[in-house]
């Protein structure tokens, strides 16, 4: 008898291996299994994410009250320099107005597609994907590019689904972006590194970088739209090659804290 | 009562997995208590038992990965299950602590080398780390705890 049962969980099972290849042969099948089950469990997903933000900002807080003391005097003092800038930046912000207007027209740079809700961040790996709320009925398109509401680029459309998109984050391992230099207009790629922080390489030694300069994209890549920022120059590397130095890239965007995103292109 | 204590530890485990683990990462991973759970229940209940558990898991697993794969997250975790279920029938009989940590190994390394095995034939990208191994192992004990005190009590 319990041969008999053995015997039928391993027809099972093979039926199971059969029945999970077919579905992948089956075009569209995984991306419409996939909109089923976001459609149901998104909700669900997008309450435990706050419900855990809000944790991680409560110990956050109370792990720095220690500093709170120190933090409230120094903004005591920076709130007195503040008054009296304010009324020079009044100055200042009418000035502004008009060079946004200017703006304005120049905005043909980059065009926001869709506002994006995430959802759901990666909750198995290396947290380098997050799932937005929108897909293919809303006009997105693999490959599109994804900006921060700061306008930094969060990474680009790996998979739609019919109201889904995932996101891979530059920081994914697969992610390459054309990047450029924003000062010394030096072109190269951004991938991520096997320890897990971003790098740029093959900058001629020659070259005098900064700490700090703001590294963009080149649009090379015909992915990513040119000009929008990815990181900052956070450390420089002299020591793996002879003629080119390698700098490690701090992307400006906090990827725990994302929200909603814009699609691009 | 039985299908009450199911759906409170389902979303006690989600809220752990989606809301709190993602915080708690060390050198950049954080535990998967999805795949502790159904090794857990493979060593406290027949793996027969457990399999539309492993279906569920394996799929929800699947479909929330970067891969477009389905399948690869339900054969892995049925392998890890089967295997755990009968290295404790047969080779670590005595329940003591050592062997419960062994097992758990064997099954968290089973579901990894398997997982990376699928994504080597199916060409898509899987990171395996010592360290999300390790830390797996860590949570894996109270995980079981709590999972055998749940069954005892239903």
């Amino acid at each position: 008898m319990e041969k008999f049962q053995n015997r039928k969980y391993v027809v099972l099972i093979i039926t199971i291996i059969i029945v999970l290849i077919v579905v992948n042969l089956i075009p569209g099948f995984n991306n419409n299994l996939g909109n089923f089950i976001f459609k149901i469990t998104s909700p669900i997903n997008g309450f435990f994410i706050k419900i855990g933000n809000v944790f991680s900002g409560f110990f956050t807080t109370l792990f720095s009250i220690r500093g709170l003391a120190i933090e409230n005097n120094d903004l005591r003092i920076q709130n007195m320099k503040l008054e009296t800038e304010i009324s020079s930046l009044k100055e200042i912000k009418r000035r502004d107005e008009a060079l946004l207007q200017a703006k304005e027209s120049l905005k043909d740079l980059v065009e926001i597609k869709q506002v994006g809700i995430v959802i759901w961040k990666d909750i198995q790996e290396n947290q380098d994907w997050i799932l937005i709320n929108k897909g293919k009925d809303h006009g997105l398109e693999k490959d599109m590019a994804v900006v921060s509401k700061e306008g930094s680029l969060v990474g680009k459309i790996f998979e739609v689904s019919k109201d889904f998109s995932k996101v891979m984050l530059l920081t994914n391992k697969e992610s390459v972006i054309a990047t450029l230099l924003e000062n010394g207009r030096n072109e190269g790629l951004i991938k991520k590194e096997k320890q897990g922080g971003l790098f740029m390489d093959f900058i001629p030694r020659s070259e005098k970088l900064e700490i700090g300069e703001r590294i963009i994209t080149s649009g090379m890549d015909n992915v990513y739209p040119k000009g929008i920022l990815i990181g900052k120059i956070e450390s420089i590397d002299f020591s793996q090659n002879q003629l080119f130095q390698r700098i490690v890239v701090f992307p400006v965007v906090d990827f725990n804290k994302l929200e909603e995103v814009f699609i691009v292109k | 009562m039985k299908i009450i204590y199911i759906i409170f530890f389902i979303i006690i485990l989600l809220f752990l997995q989606i809301g709190i683990l993602p915080h708690l990462k060390i050198l950049g991973v954080f535990p998967n208590l999805i795949i502790i759970s159904i090794l857990s229940l493979s060593i406290l209940k027949e793996w027969k038992k457990n399999f539309v558990w492993i279906i569920i898991a394996g799929l929800f697993l699947d479909v929330y990965s970067l891969n477009n794969i389905i399948g690869v997250s339900i054969i892995s975790l049925l392998g890890a299950g089967i295997l755990v279920y009968f290295l404790n029938q047969n080779t670590f009989k005595k329940a003591n602590i050592l062997s419960l940590i062994i097992t758990f190994l064997i099954g968290i390394l089973a579901f990894y080398i398997l997982s990376l095995i699928l994504s080597l034939i199916f060409s898509f990208s899987f990171t395996f780390s010592i360290v999300l191994v390790i830390y797996n192992l860590i949570l894996s004990l109270p995980v079981f705890w709590v999972m055998k005190k749940a069954i005892i009590i239903k």
